[in-house]
């Protein structure tokens, strides 16, 4: 399926078990599956490449440097992607010299959109329709999408992550496709619908 | 337009978190509705175009994970002293034992790990279940931060803070070494605890200011609002202490006698007494900048009668200069007054004001005598 299904659950959990060993090897591993990822969780709240691989590098730091207890991590994908929202929700904190305690209602969320100029022309006009619709959905909600699109997380773990219940993250997918349908509604009118009035 | 319930199932079905009914129950639906079948292709076909996260450039990566490690070894040396000392002491696999038992014991009894790490007093040479952060105001600095929840930290001189990764979830628990001042998030479902060497404090949304450095006789919370529980570490049956607002909870770390009233606070009565715990009230009317216990909050270096010996151990903290009082007669010389902003040199002359002493000052050395 998508390329996060590269690392189960399962062989994460041999990795913690080799990390707590201080098996360099895994780390690497560990780091090469999810750095990327990571700095564009980063990236779409800080909005800054260095600021973004800086946080990311910290989260690694500090797992390496209190390896013995990451078997005590009961899911390393969920506390990956939480230590990285927390250090850069210190970072905006920090920057804004105030508290960000609510992030995701004021952050302006950031969509992947690194596609290549050629892959942007056979881009077609429906696509850039639902880019449109995605990029104009509330911050919070982006983010859900974003990771359950783009990192291919489970509602449960997006829950996790963001603080939210599992019916958030699935009353937040709904907005989303409900606003992407709104957008699109002009190219698949013509498809016949049923007569209301029939029972 | 979609319904509600049909955009559920449809991003469940791109998401991969539809059941087998729920795949049933959308299929039904398309049948009789095409135009929405039409709308999931073209979301899926845009769904599946996400860009390819760029993979790590293989030799980009390789520094860049040295780096990592490199970093963490550079840091682990001065801050993480802590894990060195269990390593060292058991080796890793033991540990691997210990956390395996720890987690047994902890589902037997249903209590979370952060509970089972602060209610044993040799958590320091056991490896802790979570990872944890430390904050650290050093010498001459205090320091301001924001726990994951919401709740706001100022930490005094020389303090120390630590909080789990995990403590979000069902309880919120510190512990701290030096004094803070803390203003609590209201979240009765989650409970705040304050650990320090000797109490611990049971928070549900309040603010209140905790001192407990090692080196001075007592620990002592002072709350500004809300309530708060107070409970001698170690015996958890021990009756709770419900402390109000203005009010201060003194507890003597050495032996089980009566505190003095703080000389301090002039005008207190104490409320309660229990052997080594003493409840004093706060003044009335007066603002929190004013009290001695708050006005390190706002930047202000209070002092309302203490002894200069007492005083000059609060001084080295606040200043980080080291000083010496070489007469006695002029440690004993009650003060009061405040600072603020000011330097040590300018302290020291202001005090000279009220009392006669002599001072040299010897880079972060200061030496006070009798004129």
């Amino acid at each position: 399926m998508s390329d996060t299904e590269i690392i189960n659950d399962h062989f994460l959990e041999g990795l913690k078990k080799r990390i707590a060993e201080s098996d360099q090897q895994a780390f690497r591993i560990l780091f090469d599956s999810y750095s990327s990822k990571l700095i564009e969780f980063a990236f779409s709240m800080v909005k800054l490449r260095d600021a973004a691989t800086e946080i990311v590098d910290e989260v690694f730091v500090r797992i390496w440097q209190q390896r013995q207890r990451i078997v005590s991590i009961q899911n390393l994908k969920v506390y990956l992607y939480t230590a990285t929202k927390n250090t850069a929700l210190n970072y905006i904190s920090k920057k804004a010299k105030e508290q960000v305690t609510e992030p995701f209602d004021f952050i302006n969320i950031q969509i992947r959109d690194n596609e290549s100029p050629e892959q942007q022309m056979i881009t077609s006009e429906i696509f850039k329709k639902i880019k449109i619709a995605v990029n104009e959905l509330p911050p919070r909600c982006k983010m859900i999408f974003k990771l359950i699109r783009e990192d291919g997380l489970k509602y449960k773990e997006v829950a996790e992550i963001l603080n939210v219940s599992v019916n958030t993250v699935d009353a937040q997918m709904v907005i989303a496709v409900k606003r992407i349908s709104e957008k699109l509604k002009s190219d698949f009118e013509w498809v016949p619908r049923p007569s209301s009035k029939k029972i | 337009m979609l319904n509600d319930r049909i955009a559920a199932l449809i991003a469940r079905h791109l998401s991969g978190e539809a059941t087998s009914d729920e795949l049933r129950e959308l299929a039904e639906h398309f049948q009789v509705f095409p135009a929405d079948q039409y709308f999931e292709e073209l979301l899926r076909s845009y769904w599946n175009s996400k860009p390819d996260i760029p993979a790590q450039q293989s030799i980009h990566s390789d520094e860049h994970f040295k780096h990592i490690l490199e970093l963490a070894d550079e840091e682990t040396q001065g801050k993480v002293r802590e894990i060195e000392i269990s390593q060292t002491l058991h080796g890793s696999k033991k540990i691997r034992a210990f956390i395996k038992r720890y987690s047994v014991a902890a589902a037997i009894a249903g209590i979370s790990f952060v509970a089972w790490k602060f209610a044993f007093p040799h958590h320091e040479v056991t490896p802790k279940q979570e990872l944890q952060n430390e904050v650290i105001a050093k010498k001459g600095a205090r320091s301001q931060l924001l726990l994951p929840d919401g709740s706001q930290v100022r930490l005094n001189s020389d303090s120390r803070l630590v909080y789990l990764n995990h403590f979000n979830d069902s309880l919120r628990e510190v512990e701290l070494e030096g004094e803070a001042y803390f203003d609590v998030v209201k979240d009765p479902k989650r409970p705040f605890i304050v650990h320090t060497s000797g109490i611990d404090i049971h928070v549900v949304g309040t603010a209140f200011n905790v001192k407990s450095y090692t080196e001075e006789p007592t620990i002592e919370t002072t709350l500004i609002h809300g309530t708060i529980e107070v409970v001698k570490k170690n015996q958890p049956d021990a009756p709770r202490l419900i402390l109000h607002p203005h009010e201060k909870y003194i507890f003597n770390k050495a032996e089980d006698r009566l505190v003095n009233n703080n000389v301090a606070i002039p005008e207190t009565d104490v409320i309660k007494t229990n052997t080594a715990i003493s409840i004093t009230a706060l003044p009335k009317n007066i603002p929190d900048t004013s009290i001695v216990e708050t006005s390190w909050i706002y930047n202000k270096f209070r002092f309302e009668g203490e002894r200069f010996g007492e005083l000059s151990i609060r001084m080295e903290r606040w200043f980080n200069v080291k000083i010496i009082i070489k007469n006695d007669k002029v440690a004993n010389y009650r003060l009061r007054g405040s600072f603020v902003n000011e330097t040590i040199e300018d302290a020291l002359k202001a005090l000279q004001l009220s009392v006669s002493f002599k001072y040299t000052i010897n880079g972060e050395e200061v030496e006070i005598d009798k004129e």
